[in-house]
């Protein structure tokens, strides 16, 4: 089921409904149940996963609590357990073939035998699988380095479960939501109101932007043979926009309906393209990621309190299994290494300009802000064509085409019949209202921001209004959103 | 920020301390509101105008031929292709034309469906208008040649004859071109069933002494209907609003979400992309599945044995005669306009058609008919040609080109069209 489908729209209210109208005692079940159906109206059999998923962590969790002496041995056992379910469904056969080609190109070496292609296996990847062992990595260090275990198997169940982040998260942190599984009884309507405008918001940048973007984006990638120069850079802005607005759209989807039934999730993106710096990037990009990341991955492995040569390791190894997270394939490796490569050198540089009262001040004015954020804008564009692209000679093949002089055709072509452009006019008009920080300094555009967002009748005109231009907005075909292979 | 609990406060702290006021307040709220609406709607016509979005909506219901093209009208076709389309005053998908004709005017009339309507592609590459620059630029002779498009998306062989009859003629066309595209015959048979505008086509039945009889149950039956009042109350709003083109739009896909789950499909979207990809009806969309009645009827037509195929082949032969029947009609009408009349039969992409082009092949033969079959001249397509001849279903501009030559060709094979091209060699 996916949040910007017909199912949904019956699903959520029918929920919501009965979230609000049922007696406290009933809803946490009430919203389990929901979210079991969500996540088996998929693949039912998969039900299955995620319950013997959870039943498994949550007496591995149990057991850390209450057998302090065996703690590490269980905790092992239990990241041992999470990291083999997430390999096998996601790498097993990444590792096949990459075995096979391998034995391929050593078959001179080793004889005929090496050719012989070991079979793909029939696994069908579950939604949200990394995602799920994310939290479960997560809840298990918390509990080993002593914080309390849930005990109740419903609410742990929820906190796996909980239908708005189950599929592409944000990834959740279980002290927080089970602290609001207890203060989630009251119906505010101040909250209620501001997941409406996310829900809302979400559903216009996934099915009005990031839909009419996703066939530029790939008919600029499937013919990177022959593209031109300005298809070239259309296409890859048009995916670095395509997987902002279908991510940050299905993050504020998830937002807006966990805050309707009075949760509050993480947020994830933090407008990631005005970063000034790749390590700017990471603050605001898959924020709940990023920090996972840190947290587990990059402190774990030393952090940046150790010598130069260990941190920058630690900075490549955790981007590199970043990259390897997001896809079993060698382009997201390309991705990931580009990333923490790109981020020893912001380091670095930063160590230097640190240093340098001339450079100091120029990244201080307007001139060097600007600078930075097209500097890194641009890097990070380079790093979305080896992310998108379906293998890295394709990337290369973007790459070359940006930087050549070639006449441009056909995604130039799309671009102009495409609605998009129209669609981010809008938007940003409405993310102007309803995203931005308030325009204090000018009063008229206050006073609009000001009944436009709390004046009952006016919010009921702008939110029909929203979901009017995300139905026409809406392509005949919608894409899938880019985070549910992951 | 300050919560809405906090301003809903201050206005009901004003609504006590000043008595009278609150009704004030109220109005103001209301007057707010609605300018506020209005703004709304007025910012997202604009913005969908601008994006070409909403004006799926081109086709109005007609007592006489069902339905028609709004005249007039522009719009952006997504459906299959892309195009910026106007459709001119007398409601053609081709550019304004002037009723009368002068003398040194050679006209073609064409009739046919969606595929010639082709709005799939920019007008200046659709079959009409390549045909029409081909003609003038190898026949450049005294008179100027015009092809007029008057194919309608939808249309079935009778209502493409009382097209003929009601327009066509008043433009006092030198030639009529009839394309009739495989699987027509399927059309003919009522489908009061299906959505606008094929729920709203008169039909013809083949009646006593074969005389052809004009029936119109389906679509007053349809005009009654929920669906039929909707569209006549909400004429103006369909032909003025983008905003409700895009409800309807909307509503037609998740109609699509709701008919799966009907047919128990499994996956929305699976089944809206195995139809979309479908080039012709499947054994399952066509009529002889559908009618009981045709399964089990008898060949009337057809002089091929009867035996019991799921390939639609007894359909056809059962319907057959009505087709007989309209292509007759056209042909006489034609002649009374002293106007030629031929009959073009649209590639067939599967075997199954060639029944149905070996019936209208022999009705063309018995009646003296002009007939050109483009069958050999696409498969001759298909098999050199690296671009594609279809969108889903729809030609391409490639299939546009390709079906424009293949007409071309057969054109100077009619009567008519020798005598324009023996005058263009004498005045050069």
């Amino acid at each position: 089921m996916l949040f910007n489908s017909v199912p949904y729209l019956i699903f959520f209210p029918v929920v919501l409904a009965l979230y609000w109208l049922l007696p406290s005692s009933f809803r946490r079940p009430l919203l389990l149940v929901a979210s079991y159906i969500f996540y088996m109206s998929w693949l039912p059999v998969y039900g299955i996963l995620i319950v013997a998923l959870s039943l498994v962590n949550y007496f591995i969790g149990l057991m850390i609590n209450y057998k302090r002496s065996l703690a590490k041995v269980i905790f092992i056992f239990g990241i041992v357990f999470n990291l083999g379910m997430l390999c096998y469904f996601k790498y097993t056969n990444f590792l096949i073939s990459s075995f096979n080609e391998l034995a391929q190109k050593f078959s001179p070496f080793f004889g005929h035998g090496a050719t012989l292609p070991l079979g793909l296996l029939d696994i069908i990847l579950p939604l949200g699988i990394s995602f799920f062992v994310f939290e479960f990595i997560h809840y298990l260090t918390d509990v080993y380095k002593g914080d309390q275990p849930i005990k109740n198997p419903v609410d742990f169940g929820l906190f796996a479960a909980f239908f708005p982040s189950q599929i592409a998260g944000p990834i959740k942190r279980y002290q927080d939501f089970v602290k609001q599984l207890g203060h989630c009884d009251v119906f505010e309507a101040k909250v209620f109101n501001e997941g409406l405008v996310l829900l809302l918001q979400g559903l216009f940048k996934k099915i009005a932007l990031s839909d009419n973007l996703a066939p530029i984006a790939n008919a600029g990638f499937a013919g990177a043979a022959n593209l031109g120069t300005v298809d070239a850079w259309i296409a890859s802005i048009a995916f670095a926009l395509q997987i902002y607005f279908d991510f940050s759209g299905y993050t504020d989807m998830g937002r807006g309906s966990a805050k309707m039934l009075g949760f509050s999730l993480p947020d994830n993106f933090d407008f990631p393209y005005l970063a000034s710096s790749l390590s700017d990037f990471w603050k605001r990009w898959h924020i709940s990621l990023s920090s996972w990341l840190r947290d587990y991955l990059y402190i774990p492995l030393g952090g940046g309190r150790c010598s130069r040569f260990q941190k920058h390791r630690n900075l490549l190894i955790t981007m590199l299994l970043g990259g390897l997270w997001h896809g079993a394939a060698w382009h997201f490796v390309i991705w990931g290494a580009f990333h923490g490569a790109g981020l020893v050198v912001n380091h670095s540089y930063d160590e230097v300009a640190g240093k340098s009262a001339v450079l100091q001040k120029f990244h201080a004015s307007v001139l060097g802000k600007i600078f930075s954020s097209v500097l890194t804008f641009l890097a990070v564009l380079v790093g979305w064509v080896f992310f998108r692209a379906d293998n890295s000679e394709q990337a290369c093949q973007i790459l070359r085409a940006m930087v050549s002089i070639k006449e441009s055709g056909p995604v130039l072509e799309m671009l102009y019949q495409s609605p998009v452009t129209v669609a981010l006019v809008l938007y940003s008009a409405y993310a102007s209202i309803y995203s931005l920080p308030r325009f204090k300094s000018l009063p008229v555009l206050d006073a609009l921001q000001r009944k436009l967002s709390f004046v009952l009748p006016a919010r009921v005109v702008v939110y029909a209004s929203v979901f009017l231009a995300a139905l026409g907005f809406c392509p005949s075909q919608p894409s899938p959103f880019i985070y549910f292979q992951f | 920020m300050m919560p809405a609990a906090q301003i809903i406060n201050e206005n009901q702290n004003k609504k006590v301390s000043l008595p009278g006021k609150p009704e004030l307040a109220f109005r103001r709220v209301l007057l707010e509101t609605v300018l506020l609406g209005l703004l709304c709607i007025a910012v997202l016509e604009i913005s969908f105008t601008f994006a070409g979005i909403g004006d799926q909506e081109y086709l109005k219901p007609d007592r006489v031929c069902g339905f028609e093209i709004m005249p007039d009208r522009s719009i952006v076709f997504r459906r299959e292709g892309f195009s910026r389309t106007h459709f001119n005053s007398q409601g053609m998908a081709d550019r304004e034309r002037s009723i009368a004709k002068s003398a040194d005017t050679y006209r073609i009339a064409v009739l046919g469906d969606s595929i010639i309507e082709a709005l799939q592609v920019d007008q200046k590459k659709t079959m009409c208008a390549l045909l029409e620059g081909k003609l003038n630029q190898n026949l450049k002779g005294k008179k100027k040649i015009e092809v007029l498009n008057f194919a309608v998306g939808a249309y079935n062989l009778g209502q493409m004859y009382l097209r003929l009859k009601t327009k066509v003629f008043e433009f006092q066309p030198d030639l009529v071109l009839l394309f009739v595209r495989h699987h027509g015959t399927y059309d003919v048979i009522p489908q009061p069933s299906e959505p606008f505008p094929k729920a709203a086509r008169p039909y013809f039945f083949v009646g006593e002494g074969g005389r052809l009889v004009e029936d119109h149950t389906v679509y007053e039956q349809w005009a009654k209907s929920k669906s039929g009042k909707r569209i006549h109350n909400f004429a103006w709003l369909r032909e003025h609003s983008r905003i409700w083109g895009a409800i309807g739009k909307s509503l037609e896909q998740a109609g699509g979400f709701f008919n799966s789950m009907k047919a128990g499909a499994s996956k929305w979207g699976a089944d809206v992309t195995a139809k979309q990809t479908a080039f012709a009806p499947t054994q399952s969309d066509a009529p002889s599945e559908k009618l009981p009645l045709a399964k089990e009827a008898a060949p009337a037509a057809s002089e091929a044995p009867f035996t019991q195929v799921s390939n639609g082949d007894n359909c056809i032969r059962c319907y057959y005669p009505i087709v007989d029947a309209l292509i007759a009609e056209m042909d006489k009408e034609s002649l009374a306009h002293h106007s030629e009349f031929c009959v073009a039969y649209m590639p067939a992409h599967d075997s199954a058609a060639e029944l149905e082009r070996s019936l209208i092949r022999r009705t063309c033969s018995l009646r003296h008919i002009d007939y050109l079959d483009l069958g050999n001249a696409f498969d001759k397509a298909k098999q050199e040609s690296k671009e594609a001849l279809y969108f889903v279903c729809h030609f391409s501009e490639h299939g546009n080109r390709v079906l424009a030559d293949a007409i071309y060709g057969g054109l100077l094979t009619l009567p008519g069209i020798q005598r324009l091209s023996l005058s263009a060699e004498k005045h050069r």
